[in-house]
């Protein structure tokens, strides 16, 4: 078990929002996340990093108890997630989001685009009629860069990057404290990339939203990252602020990973 | 040198609902003998149409007009049994997805012997043999035991070095791969672009290499062609391209590669827009609503591809230059 490094650059941090400690989810015996504990502060991001099959995704599910773990605590705000019942569960729920990699096929494609951001209003914010929603679902849809004229359409008539805006939408209509993203950009193209990206970043700034953000993609965890950390075999085998650990990569996992990341200014062997 | 492989002027477009969406618009390209050539272009943008084209691969609702020539044969016109002779033999494809390319009911020893069999009239113990030693050269750990075993039981970097080997079996003259790596893991990726690099020195064979990542491509290509909306925006030697790219287009696509040194950014550098959908307007250039050097003739007129700087081919009005 690795202790969370110190953080550079994160401002006014008082008490973690999110403590995680020694969390183990097993599948049928077999181990799929190893006594994992980590702290997340208001305001920052957290990159999770490894290779497909090292536990990034059921980490982050079994935090939002979305998979069973199988013991430790996930301590959201001094209040473990994993033992409190299910209507103190549910009214923590708006403060917990997430966003997943495939932005259509998290998208119910019977809804249209409008209905799907306004949802989550209607569970959490039950006494907001339907003009005050159709405002804020307004509101959201031009704060992720769509045209308000848009809620009538359904899923399927949007592109990729477009879905993952609507994705955002929902996922930070209700100003959660906590946003797992879970590989957001992998199924986007290059020039897309960069614009979600930056409109997550955005929306986390204005809102002081603290961000653990999962991605096969090294070089985009680099940018958008306070610390990152490194998981192998469902363990954490590293954690650095992000400087750190490009600079100077300690285990042999970490070093690995980036000296397979393909860069542009190889210079070809033949 | 003589190509081993021309296309010329083909454009591929599909039916849809009656009404037609151009995917590759009189796109033209040579690859010469052991030459590598990288296809760069986001989704949509008809990268892998072009080939699949090529090979024959498309449904009914597609058009094919152009002519594609490979060892001197126009591959469009041929009869079938004619085509089969070629493909899978002299002109061979890699998929992305190494767990659909390759049958699940057969075993690996079974999917590779089989293309000695079909080619080569080869005995089944006799392409045995030759599929073990495949698997020798792809690098393939205990090739004996892999024969008998089944794609499931198999990772996805192995899954895709079978698919490699298997596309070698006859010696080809060239070969394509469509996204070889981006079905896997970072780590494997590296593996499976050294398993390429080495297997051109050894087996001398051609090969285009089509991929959205750029860095992918440059580790491998002697040439680049980016491709946008169907067409090709600018083509030349790799380090050029990359180093001095002439199109706004490909300049763009390189800063939004975000790099793994220099300081921590605050935002991520971004290509505004989105790429052109079926039924946005034709006219001037396709790239113009994205471009930071757009001007009027950009939106009246298309640009041809033409002679740059370099010997690089662009296809631009106000062309960056250095």
């Amino acid at each position: 078990m690795i202790d969370p490094a110190p953080i550079s650059d994160v401002p006014g941090i008082d008490a973690p929002l999110l403590r995680v400690r020694e969390l183990g989810v097993s599948f049928a015996g077999h181990c799929a996340v190893r006594d994992v504990s980590f702290d997340l502060y208001a305001g920052e991001t957290l990159g999770l990093v490894g290779e497909s099959g090292s536990g990034k995704s059921t980490l982050a599910r079994a935090i939002l108890r979305l998979v069973k773990a199988a013991h430790g605590s996930v301590l959201w705000r001094g209040e473990d997630l994993l033992a409190c019942d299910a209507a103190t569960l549910r009214a923590h729920r708006r403060d917990l989001q997430i966003i997943f990699q495939d932005p259509l096929a998290s998208l119910n494609p019977r809804m249209s685009v409008g209905e799907a951001i306004a949802e989550p209003l209607r569970i959490f914010e039950p006494d907001l009629d339907a003009d005050g929603r159709e405002a804020r679902v307004k509101d959201m849809l031009k704060r992720v860069g769509l045209n308000s004229a848009m809620s009538r359409r359904y899923p399927h008539e949007f592109s990729g990057g477009q879905c993952q805006r609507i994705g955002i939408a929902r996922a930070m209509i209700l100003g959660p404290k906590l946003l797992i993203c879970d590989e957001p950009v992998s199924s986007l193209d290059v020039s897309i990339q960069g614009q979600i990206v930056n409109l997550l970043l955005d929306l986390q700034r204005e809102a002081g939203t603290a961000m653990l953000f999962i991605s096969h993609n090294l070089a985009v965890v680099r940018h958008v990252s306070h610390r990152i950390m490194v998981m192998c075999s469902g363990s954490i085998v590293e954690v650095a602020s992000s400087e750190a650990l490009f600079a100077e990569p300690v285990h042999p996992y970490t070093r690995a990973l980036l000296a397979a990341i393909p860069m542009l200014s190889a210079s070809p062997i033949w | 040198m003589i190509p081993v492989f021309s296309i010329d002027e083909l454009s591929v477009s599909f039916t849809q609902r009656r009404s037609t969406i151009p995917a590759v618009r009189k796109v033209s390209l040579d690859v010469k003998e052991r030459e590598c050539i990288g296809i760069v272009g986001e989704s949509g943008s008809g990268k892998t149409q072009i080939f699949m084209a090529a090979m024959g691969l498309l449904d009914g609702n597609s058009a094919v007009d152009g002519r594609v020539r490979f060892q001197g044969e126009d591959i469009l016109r041929l009869p079938p049994p004619k085509l089969n002779r070629i493909r899978g033999s002299q002109l061979t494809m890699i998929f992305q997805d190494p767990m659909t390319s390759l049958t699940p009911h057969l075993t690996i020893g079974a999917q590779l012997a089989e293309v000695l069999v079909c080619h080569e009239h080869k005995s089944w113990s006799e392409a045995r043999i030759a599929a073990r030693r495949m698997l020798e050269r792809v690098r393939v750990p205990e090739p004996k035991r892999r024969l008998d075993q089944f794609p499931h039981e198999l990772s996805g970097g192995l899954r895709q070095r079978v698919m490699i080997g298997m596309s070698l079996m006859c010696g080809p003259a060239l070969v394509i791969a469509d996204e070889p790596t981006t079905a896997l893991d970072v780590t494997v990726q590296a593996q499976i672009m050294d398993l390429l690099r080495a297997m051109r020195e050894e087996v001398g064979m051609a090969l285009v290499l089509i991929s959205h990542d750029l860095a992918v491509v440059a580790g491998l290509a002697d040439r680049i062609l980016v491709m946008y909306a169907g067409r090709i925006v600018e083509s030349g030697a790799a380090l050029e391209l990359l180093q001095h790219a002439q199109h706004p287009y490909t300049a763009e696509l390189l800063k939004c590669v975000p790099n793994v040194s220099g300081p921590r950014l605050q935002r991520l550098p971004t290509l505004p827009g989105q790429p052109p959908q079926p039924g946005d307007s034709e006219e001037g250039c396709a790239f113009a609503p994205r471009c930071p050097r757009a001007a009027a003739r950009c939106r009246a007129e298309r640009p041809e591809l033409h002679e740059g700087q370099s010997r690089t081919q662009v296809a631009c009005h106000y062309p960056i230059s250095q």
